[in-house]
């Protein structure tokens, strides 16, 4: 009965009720949406990269060498050489290393020129290392291993002969169709960018520039797959790689090493250090969300204080009335209690269900194109808490007109 | 008037007197004695504003005397705490005002069923038969029971306010100007009504009202006036 | 529309960023120029300053502008210093690398009895390992130290005389920081530990209570490996304990 009164109440008052609603709803989808994509944010990064002690670029932002050559955003400022890649792999301490080469992709899909080492060493997540869901690492010049999700959204299966483009736009017109690739393996799906990548041989890569200058196809140089093959196709420059180290603790020494490299000028990173370093620098950016996010809330609660207090005014009469049949003043109290309270958790159900369904519908487009993998289950401990405290904070808020109409019945 | 066999009085009041917190110099109630004997029907009739509700909200134990003993149904009220005196109300005092009688937005069932709420016999499978029952007997037709109180005519929501003022079977039954925004017809039958429920309740009925062509209906008429020697008029 | 709206607004913030780091002292760390090139604008550069930077009478902060400057090879804060620590089953190495005025308070040879007591009572303090850092979890026992404080306290340093005469204006003292052409030279103080712990597992955090004994630094970054693990955070006297986690 209790429960009934307050519904029907607020049925009753459908206008400012449903607009209060509407402002709760709004905050708590931004408060919980705020939340949850930071979070998952930094859980996606983290689990992208796991094992590689080291990354090794062109000099530049440590951040940047981290986001392009790990999550594929961003471009690379410059190449390193391959005889600097050799040099510094065959180093005592470097166990493997994975040379990366970007530049080239297929519809809007990166392209990442590697080695089997690639296959063998790189690990995602808790070390987990990538799976062939079919066929095998390349062999050939012209085979290709794609992401899962390349060879699911665009249906290549084994066997299927693509064209890469030059550039990373998604519509790009220099096309190295002269030079097809044989679709040879298809990965296990990872949740991290390999998803989104196609990955060849650095010859590959080499042998599909080989008659190009300065990104523009040279006309009339035509050389046949065959000649190629007699032709040596050493990368002469590489983007970045990835080193895993014999002993971790001689990490920080490799690393100034590598930074101190008189040949060329080379940076190191430590991804997970560079991750920190970007935690840190978001700092910042994830409270200035959070406290506008909070500032929604306590503009919402206080519409809904603002609500119930006019309302309580209006129903002077009803609480007279309640009382003379014998409903006690706390009873008052917890039925206006109660009213806010059904508002916020109505708003809590709303917002997260419109949050969830927002995520499901963009989560596509942040995985497409940032790599993002962020999952619409919004449920997690840290949601759930934030959930309570919206509900303290709706008690708190109610207690003004609560107290009120409290003091009406006495 | 009818001679009563009962001794135990249903109301007695003795030396009460109450004024507002906050005016305490100006006196709105004294009445040195005054009592109702068990099963009575007393008309009171007065002015309005000459401490009628005031006097009614004291009976009622929504307000309390300052001084002097309230007794109802043979219960000191003032000896009681809120929570006693609201509990105590709620099982054996019925109310009936002129109007605002019902929560406009619940139904004739559920303004019942409120009421229930509040006391101490919660059968609810029963509850509902002698719900529909109450409001057969008072001429609501069953269409209307589900409508919000506020939909239903002024002489539709008296009569379900004595169904949710009969509810709970009280002992007294006190009617604050039930009828004042009755016309002629609805003012009859409602006073028809509700007579035929206390007589067969055996309800101790105080019915207030300023028209004193009322007080035919009744066993004993009274005028506030003489009950309450405070001059002052509110 | 979304697509795109989301795009830009990753983009933008992927460009801030890139934009933001170049001002993080970490990154100029790794910046690491080489100065041949630049070197015959070194004079003029310091003109520059002279003209700038009258109302410094800290010869420090002229240095570290000057580092700045030209990017080199160590981002040359006063009151920034770097700290590495990896953990690797029960081995514990940590590596503190300083600019000496934080440590010493200068930023050249000791040059009278004053200052090379001072150089003396912080090597002892470098050398001590148990009032640098305090372990929290397990026990460890030092095994290896060395302290480099060779910036403060050696002889040669004819290479660098052309420089000086424009900076003595400032410092009155013959002695400089060397530029020795792009070569591993600065005025930083290293110091390298090697530790042995009972369980490095159980090393939850560790104290830095180096901050006791040189309140100039004011703030560490400290880049830490633990097994798997792997972490930065920018340490001061008033959070001075790195947690593994």
């Amino acid at each position: 009965m209790f429960f009934k009164l307050a519904i029907e109440s607020l049925l009753s008052r459908k206008g400012s009720v449903l607009m209060t609603l509407m402002a709760m709803t709004v905050s708590i989808f931004v408060l919980l949406g705020v939340e949850h994509i930071r979070q998952e944010a930094k859980e996606s990064f983290s689990n992208t990269v796991s094992g590689v002690d080291l990354i090794v670029g062109a000099r530049t932002g440590t951040i940047n060498l981290l986001l392009y050559s790990v999550f594929r955003v961003g471009a690379p400022t410059n190449n390193i050489s391959w005889a600097s890649f050799q040099e510094i792999s065959s180093g005592k301490n470097v166990k493997w290393a994975i040379p990366i080469s970007l530049g080239d992709s297929h519809k809007g899909y990166r392209v990442i020129g590697t080695t089997e080492n690639y296959f063998k060493h790189f690990s995602y997540g808790n070390k987990t290392p990538l799976r062939f869901l079919d066929g095998k690492p390349f062999k050939d010049i012209f085979d290709v291993v794609l992401g899962f999700e390349v060879a699911n959204k665009l249906n290549y299966k084994l066997g299927d002969e693509i064209v890469l483009a030059h550039g990373i736009a998604r519509t790009s017109f220099s096309l190295h169709d002269d030079r097809p690739f044989t679709v040879v393996g298809i990965l296990e799906p990872t949740g991290t960018p390999v998803d989104q990548s196609l990955h060849v041989s650095l010859e590959g890569i080499e042998a599909i520039h080989i008659d190009w200058e300065q990104g523009v196809k040279i006309k009339g140089l035509n050389i046949t797959n065959d000649q190629l093959k007699q032709i040596e196709l050493k990368p002469k420059s590489i983007t970045a790689f990835m080193v895993g180290l014999n002993s971790r603790i001689a990490t920080f020494r490799v690393q100034r090493s590598i930074n101190q490299y008189t040949k060329e000028p080379l940076l190191a990173i430590l991804p997970g250090v560079a991750l920190s370093q970007l935690w840190q620098m978001m700092a910042v950016l994830e409270n200035t969300l959070r406290l506008v996010s909070v500032l929604v809330l306590l503009a919402a609660l206080l519409g809904l204080s603002a609500m119930l207090l006019s309302s309580i005014r209006e129903r002077d009469r009803e609480i007279q009335l309640l009382r003379v049949i014998g409903a006690p003043p706390f009873f008052i109290f917890m039925l206006i209690q109660l009213e806010a309270l059904v508002i916020s958790i109505l708003s809590i159900i709303l917002g997260g269900s419109i949050l969830f369904c927002c995520l499901a519908s963009v989560r596509e487009l942040l995985t497409y194109h940032f790599g993002l993998h962020i999952s619409a289950n919004i449920i997690s401990n840290s949601s759930l808490v934030f959930l309570s405290l919206v509900l303290i904070a709706t008690i708190f808020a109610a207690v003004i007109p609560s107290f009120n109409a409290y003091k009406i019945a006495r | 008037m009818i001679k009563n066999e009962k001794t135990i009085k249903a109301l007695s009041l003795r030396d009460v007197k109450f004024s507002y917190p906050g005016v305490r110099e100006k006196m709105v109630l004294n009445i040195p004695n005054w009592s109702i004997e068990a099963g009575e029907q007393v008309f009171l009739h007065g002015p309005s504003g000459g401490g009628k509700s005031t006097f009614l909200n004291l009976l009622s134990g929504i307000l309390f005397a300052s001084q002097g003993t309230v007794n109802v149904l043979g219960k000191q009220l003032q000896k009681m705490s809120g929570r006693q005196r609201d509990h105590f109300r709620a099982n054996h005092i019925g109310y009936v005002f002129q109007q605002f009688n019902l929560i406009p937005y619940l139904n004739a069932i559920s303004n019942i069923q409120l009421a229930r709420h509040f006391c101490d016999q919660k059968k609810v499978g029963q509850l509902h038969d002698e719900i529909k029952n109450l409001l057969s007997i008072l001429n609501i037709t069953s269409s209307d029971w589900s409508k919000p109180a506020a939909k239903l005519s002024i002489g539709q929501q008296q009569r379900v306010a004595i169904a949710r003022a009969f509810i709970n079977k009280p002992k007294l039954l006190i009617a604050d100007e039930p009828t004042s925004s009755l016309d002629a017809n609805n003012r009859d039958s409602f006073i028809t009504l509700l007579k035929s429920l206390v007589e067969k309740q055996k309800t101790t009925l105080i019915f207030v009202s300023h028209d004193l062509a009322l007080s035919k209906n009744f066993d004993r008429s009274q005028a506030l006036s003489d009950i309450n020697l405070a001059s002052g008029i509110k | 529309m979304k697509a795109n709206s989301l795009k830009t607004f990753f983009t933008l913030l992927t460009f801030s960023l890139i934009v933001i780091l170049p001002w993080d002292p970490a990154i100029q760390a790794a910046s690491h120029e080489h100065h041949d090139e630049h070197h015959d604008d070194h004079d003029d550069h310091h003109d520059e300053h002279d003209d700038h930077h009258d109302e410094h009478d800290d010869h420090h902060d002229e240095h570290s502008d000057h580092h700045d400057e030209h990017g080199s090879q160590k981002a040359h804060l006063h009151g920034y210093a770097e700290m590495t620590v990896a953990i690797e089953g029960n081995k514990l190495e940590i590596n503190l690398d300083s600019p000496s005025a934080n440590i010493v308070g200068f930023e050249h040879k000791a040059s009278n009895d004053d200052q090379i007591k001072t150089v003396e009572a912080a090597e002892s303090v470098l050398k001590t390992p148990n009032k640098m850092f305090l372990f929290n979890g397990t026990n460890c026992i030092v095994i290896r130290t060395s302290v480099d404080i060779s910036a403060v306290l050696e002889e040669h340093h004819d290479e660098h005389d052309d420089h000086h005469d424009e900076h003595s204006d400032h410092h009155g003292e013959g002695e400089d920081v060397g530029h020795k052409n792009g070569e591993e030279i600065h005025s930083d103080i290293e110091a390298n530990y090697k530790f042995s712990c009972d369980d490095g597992s159980k090393l939850i955090s560790i104290s830095m209570i180096l901050f006791n004994h040189f309140p100039a630094i004011e703030k560490l970054k400290t880049d830490w490996i633990k097994g798997n693990k792997q972490g930065s955070l920018e340490l001061s006297s008033d959070s001075r304990t790195v947690i593994f986690r």
